[in-house]
Order: structure tokens, then C-alpha cells, then sequence
């Protein structure tokens, strides 16, 4: 224990007194706390739901052209209005001069339309907000049912106002997760464990590689346990990226909290965690980074520079993009089985639990079975990277392969 | 406190590289272990430190089995390497910590040592800052800095100026002066022969020589007389010793002043005196012959070359 103590001590002084530590941490941080209280700064922002920034963003002042050979919306100037309040529409005499018109950026975009109300949108540069077509479409939508209308000798305005004016507004009630307000959230807690368990991950690797090439790693093999010097290594390195990752999540709390008022409240959903979620991430992203961690060293024993980590990580590397790729669709689809089952694999749980949590209501037997493979699952890679590292630390020369290496756990003898 | 080493094998991927080795060392003593690149020195030296295991034979001590962790060893390895980008003081500290002493202890020790080594004024350089040679100091510090009841020295002197070398040669008398059981690898002779007064030769994995290097050097140059004489070279009085003395003496070896000689049919030095005398060999140089630990190694590893 004593050994473990001056090794966990050693490394982690060790990692959070390098400049590139102090500066990262410092650089977070300040990221956190200048964006926001960026609204403090430069003025409040101003309370808007999602349905104004539509309609804000649909009457902004735009020039139409229009080419309508078939004249279907002739006397229909007041229906486009209602839709496209501040546009104003010019009619082109040719498709070919309205093509000119939008690709001379002498109109924001161009409509087509046809006799049987079809239409064309014609736009320059279409950026991925744009939504005009599908007003548009609305738009159109009305002028064929205003036409029906008075075919059916009907007072278009009557029947729109009534329609209008008999509308009914239900509300949603949650029992559960809500999905929709907890994704933003969500993606963010799972990109901090993806990000976290790669950077401090390959740390690992590159130390225990570094011993390797530097030859230290004898001096330490013969005054340590492996045990003790690969726990105290990992651990050391967890607890580095803990604090950091704690620091980074908490002053961006804390700045959140004292410039609240200046947000009004806008990024409310992104802040109000549940903290079963919160807990979850803790204790699986804690557990899946020790998990990945002893996998690293294990992986930067098996090489004898640490310009050859990269390569020796790289499929452990590959299966954890994949996994957080899952995880990602997962979150999309939160009653997805293949992301129930990610929830309880070891290489997966990690980020497809409390990303579970957080999208659906999800049995806490369910999270206690996951915790606990888990934690097992931790304890015997902890083992098994020890063993592997004990084989790999004085084996110098080509890269040992991952696989040879698997083998030397079945052998006791060595 | 006496070290016991019984016929250690050991098989790496089914090839067999030591084959039963076996040979005492103890403490207040140094012995020497000895042998060309490969021979098996460097890994007989990790199963006695526990890096290996061997795959048969055992290693005891005062009659039980002999567990390193249970004892404080300063080892020195063959493959130098400690922490390049830390401070010398703090990695000392480390290992000192490592193997069992409190911090303070580590550093009052590591600051004794780097004194007696010259090297106090880099207490709080990194170690790559540092000249080879102040290298494989911090390297000897490190390896004493718990104060060792067992002292492993594999090639403690490669690299070292001459200066440096007696810095280190002081140390280490020091260290076997204070009781402590040394064991010491090298290729330079010289230094085993001053150090050590047991000896252990491995070639290709196993044992050839050991023992005392002084009954060695004794029993292996009994009979044998170094010979030269004014009125002939070299070359003719080894022509001589051929063609006239085949029956008195046996040409053993060649230096660069003398020609080495052994004593054949019970002749006695006396004998082969007044032998000379009689064929009028006018003796510039007769005597014993005291083999060197160089000629005793070369004698018992270098015969295939």
C-alpha cells in the first residue's frame, strides 16, 4: 500500500505540475466562464421562445421573384403576405430571367409555380436553416384551398376565420426522461468521457512506453509491484483527469449560475441535470475510464518507444469511436435494443447508461446489474493489464501484438 | 548473511539460456560475476531481483528461500535508466521511497551520496542535463540510496573516466567494507580483481570457474614459469622450448615480454633451471607464473573464437 501511495503520489504530482496540465486546465476553464458571461458583458439576452425565432427568422426582409406563367397566384397577394410578412415579391417573365435574377443575388430566391400548384424554389447559396420552401408550400397550400373554395362557392375568409379561431392547445406531461430537452446535455456528458478517456488514455500509453524506452522501467519493476506501479499509475492519472474535467464542469455551473439572469434563462434545459444522471456519470464515466485506462498501459507496455503508442492503441481506439457512435445514435434512439445492450456492456455502459437515464426511465436494477459488470469487469482488466505488464515492460524490440499478449494471462510461469 | 544460488535454469520460449547455475556469494565479500555478451549474467542477475522466475533451480538465503522484496537491494542495472525530464534529488527521493525508507531518510541519503560522488550541484537539475558520466553517478546514488544490505552492480563502471572511475571504485570498497554483500559484473578485469575475492565465470549459460579468485590464480598457474632470455628472442626460445625442452615444459601462452611455460613430468623449477643453464640460455626473466583474471577469462570463454 505504501508503494502505491508514493507511486500514485509521484505520477500525479508529476502530471498536474506540467505546463501543458496548468495551461489546458486554465484554458478550460476560462472558456467556461468568458462565454458565459459573454451576455453580462454585452448586454442581456432577450427572452424569445422557439416559435418567435421561427417567425423572426421567416420575416426578415427578403426579395422574392416569382415566374407564374398560369397565373395561379394572381389576386392571391394578400395569402403571401400572411406568410412572408416583410418579402417582397417581384414577378419574373421567364424562368430564365427569374435563374438570372437569383443567381445575380438580385432576389434571396425564386418560385416557379406551376398550374397544377406545384412550385420550384430557386436559391443561391441554401444554408441549412432555410425553411422557405416548406412556407412556401404552405403558402401555396392555402392559395389552392382559397381556389377551392370559391369553387365551391364558399367564402374563403369565413371558413379561415373559423378554422383559425377553433384550435384547441394540449400540453405534454412527463413521467418519464425528457428526451428531447435532455439531449444537448446528454451529447455533451458523452463527448467529455469520450474526450477524457482518449487524451488521459494515451497518456497512460505514452508514460508506461516512455519507462520502457528510457529504460527506468527495470529500476521500477525491481522496486515495485507491478500491481503497485500500474494502479498507482492509472489511478494517479484518473484522478488528474477528474479534477480537471470537475473543474471544467463546475466553473462552467458556476458561471451559469452568477450570469443566469443576463441568459434569462435560455440555457436552463442544458443546466438542470437530474442528479441521478449526474451520479450515473460519475460513477460510470469514473469506472469506464479506469476500465479503458489499464487497457492503455497494458497497450504501452506492449511497445518499446513511445512513438509507436499510436499504432499499438489504434484498435482499441477504433472500437471506442465505434462505440461512441452507437451511443450517439443511441441518444437518438433512445428504445433502440442495440443501446439497451450497450448499456450493459463494459466497453459501452460507460457512456450508454447514464445517456439511457437521461433519455428514457430505465429500472434501477438495471443500473445496479450494469454498475456491478462493470466494476467486476474493471477489477479483472486491472488484473490482467498488471500481468501483461509485467510480460511487456522488459520486452524490448518489435511491437508485441495484442493477441500474443492476451495469451500471457492463461500462463502463471514467467 | 550468505546467498545461495542452486541450479537456476532457465527456458525463454522453450530455449533453454542458463543451464543450472550455481554459486554462493556473501556478505562483508564481492564477488564477481564474469562472462562474455550473452553468456547469462544479466539474467541470472533479474531472477535473483525477481524480474524472471526461474524455471527450475532456487535462489536461498541463510538457508531459506530468497525473496528480494523482502530485502533492501540497490541495484544497478545493465540497461541505466532513470526518469530523464525530472530532477536528480526528486527521483532519488522516489526510489529511495520505493524501496522502503520514509522521504526525509531518502533525502538525507541521496545528499550524503551525491556529495561523496562529486555531484551535489545538480541536486535540482533534470537528468538529461547532465553529463554520461554524472549519469551513471546519480545511477550508483540511486542504487544506495536505501542503504542495502545487498548490493547487485551489473557493469557499474562503463562509460567512467578514470577520475570518476575511483570516485565509484570508493564507494563500492565502502560498501563491502561496511558488510554488505556485494555482487559485481564487468568486463573490466581490473576492477573485479580489486574488488572481488570470489569469483564466478558463466559461458553460454553455464558455469566454467569459480571460487576464490586468489586459489584460482594459485592453482592455475601451478607449475607454470614465465620465461625469457638475453641471448635469444621470443620466437627463437619458443623454437628452442619445441625443438630441445619438448620434454621438460610445454609452451603455454605468449606475452609480450616473457613466454609462459609448463612444467611437464614432475619436472621442478630447479630442474629446469639448471637445464637452461646447461644448453647456455643466459635467463634475463624466470619465475611463477600468477595468471591474470583477463587470462583465466579469455582461457575459459574465449576458446571458440
Amino acid at each position: 500500500m505504501k508503494q502505491f501511495l508514493t507511486i500514485f503520489k509521484f505520477e500525479f504530482l508529476g502530471l498536474v505540475k506540467t505546463k501543458t496540465y496548468i495551461v489546458t486546465t486554465t484554458i478550460f476553464v476560462l472558456i467556461a466562464v468568458i462565454g458565459l458571461s459573454i451576455p453580462s458583458f454585452f448586454g442581456e439576452i432577450e427572452t424569445s421562445d422557439a416559435k418567435d425565432t421561427l417567425v423572426e427568422q421567416l420575416t426578415s426582409k427578403v426579395d422574392y421573384i416569382v415566374y407564374d406563367p398560369d397565373g395561379v397566384l394572381d389576386d392571391e397577394g394578400e395569402t403571401l403576405k400572411m406568410y412572408f410578412p416583410n418579402a417582397k415579391f417581384k414577378t419574373a417573365d421567364s424562368l430564365d430571367a427569374l435563374k438570372k435574377s437569383v443567381s445575380d443575388e438580385k432576389a434571396d430566391g425564386g418560385f416557379y409555380v406551376k398550374e397544377n400548384y406545384s412550385f420550384t424554389y430557386y436559391v443561391y447559396d441554401s444554408s441549412m436553416t432555410d425553411v422557405t420552401n416548406t412556407i412556401f408550400s404552405e403558402a401555396i397550400s392555402q392559395v389552392k384551398r382559397n381556389h377551392a373554395f370559391d369553387e365551391a362557392g364558399l367564402d374563403a375568409n369565413k371558413v379561415m376565420d373559423i378554422y383559425y379561431k377553433n384550435t384547441s392547445i394540449g400540453k405534454t406531461e412527463i413521467l418519464g426522461s425528457d428526451g428531447a430537452n435532455n439531449f444537448f446535455y446528454t451529447i455533451v456528458m458523452i463527448l467529455i468521457i469520450y474526450m477524457i478517456t482518449v487524451m488521459y488514455g494515451n497518456v497512460i500509453a505514452t508514460t508506461v512506453a516512455s519507462e520502457k524506452g528510457n529504460r527506468t522501467m527495470e529500476l521500477l519493476v525491481t522496486s515495485a509491484s507491478t500491481n503497485a506501479l500500474i494502479f498507482g499509475k492509472v489511478l494517479a492519472t484518473a484522478l488528474a483527469a477528474f479534477i480537471q474535467v470537475g473543474m471544467f464542469v463546475g466553473s462552467t455551473f458556476l458561471a451559469y449560475s452568477l450570469n443566469a439572469s443576463a441568459w434569462n434563462g435560455m440555457l436552463d434545459a442544458m443546466f438542470n441535470i437530474p442528479t441521478s444522471v449526474l451520479v450515473a456519470f460519475a460513477v460510470f464515466g469514473i469506472f469506464g475510464f479506469l476500465f479503458y485506462a489499464f487497457i492503455f498501459g497494458a497497450l504501452g507496455a506492449l511497445v518499446s518507444k513511445s512513438e509507436d503508442v499510436n499504432s499499438s492503441a489504434t484498435p482499441i481506439t477504433v472500437v471506442f469511436v465505434a462505440i461512441y457512435l452507437v451511443v450517439y445514435l443511441g441518444v437518438m434512439d433512445p428504445t433502440n435494443t442495440i443501446f439497451k445492450i450497450a448499456s450493459f456492456i463494459p466497453l459501452s455502459s460507460p457512456m450508454a447508461m447514464f445517456a439511457r437515464m437521461a433519455m428514457v426511465d430505465v429500472p434501477i436494477f438495471e443500473v445496479l446489474i450494469s454498475f456491478g459488470i462493470l466494476i467486476v469487469s474493471t477489477v479483472l482488466v486491472g488484473m490482467g493489464a498488471s500481468k501483461i505488464y509485467r510480460r511487456g515492460t522488459l520486452m524490448y524490440g518489435n511491437q508485441i501484438k495484442l493477441l500474443h499478449a492476451l495469451k500471457w494471462l492463461k500462463r502463471t510461469k514467467e | 548473511m550468505k546467498l545461495e544460488v542452486k541450479g537456476i535454469r532457465k527456458k525463454f520460449d522453450g530455449t533453454e539460456v542458463l543451464h543450472g547455475i550455481s554459486f554462493d556469494a556473501e556478505a562483508g565479500k564481492a564477488l564477481g560475476l564474469l562472462g562474455r555478451n550473452g553468456a547469462g549474467k544479466t539474467t541470472t542477475i533479474r531472477i535473483l531481483m525477481d524480474v524472471f522466475k526461474a524455471t527450475s533451480g532456487e535462489v536461498l538465503i541463510d538457508g531459506k528461500p530468497f525473496v528480494a522484496k523482502d530485502y533492501k537491494i540497490g541495484y544497478m542495472p545493465e540497461e541505466r535508466g532513470m526518469y530523464p525530464k525530472k530532477k536528480v534529488l526528486q527521483q532519488l527521493i522516489y526510489f529511495g521511497e520505493l524501496r522502503g525508507i520514509s522521504a526525509q531518510e531518502a533525502k538525507t541519503n541521496a545528499k550524503e551520496l551525491m556529495k561523496k560522488l562529486e555531484i551535489e550541484e545538480y541536486t535540482n537539475r533534470k537528468l538529461e542535463t547532465l553529463s554520461k558520466g554524472n549519469q551513471q553517478k546519480v545511477q550508483l546514488a540511486q542504487t544506495l540510496i536505501c542503504n542495502p544490505d545487498i548490493v547487485i552492480l551489473d557493469e557499474p563502471f562503463s562509460g567512467l573516466d578514470p577520475v570518476n572511475s575511483q570516485i565509484l571504485k570508493n564507494l563500492i570498497d565502502e560498501q563491502i567494507k561496511k558488510g554488505k554483500l556485494v555482487i559485481f559484473s564487468s568486463h573490466q578485469m581490473s576492477y573485479v580483481e580489486e574488488f572481488c575475492e570470489d569469483i564466478v565465470i558463466v559461458n553460454r549459460g553455464e558455469i566454467v570457474l569459480k571460487g576464490n579468485l586468489d586459489a584460482i590464480q594459485k592453482d592455475l598457474g601451478e607449475k607454470k614459469i614465465i620465461l625469457n632470455a638475453n641471448n635469444y628472442t621470443l620466437q627463437e626460445l619458443e623454437t628452442l622450448c619445441i625443438d630441445r625442452l619438448s620434454k621438460e615444459v610445454a609452451i603455454e601462452g605468449k606475452k609480450k615480454d616473457f613466454l609462459i611455460l609448463q612444467l611437464l613430468n614432475g619436472y621442478s623449477k630447479k630442474d629446469f633451471l639448471e637445464k637452461l643453464n646447461s644448453i647456455s640460455v643466459d635467463i634475463e626473466l624466470f619465475g611463477d607464473y600468477k595468471p591474470t583474471l583477463t587470462d583465466i577469462f579469455v582461457w575459459k570463454t574465449g576458446d571458440e573464437q
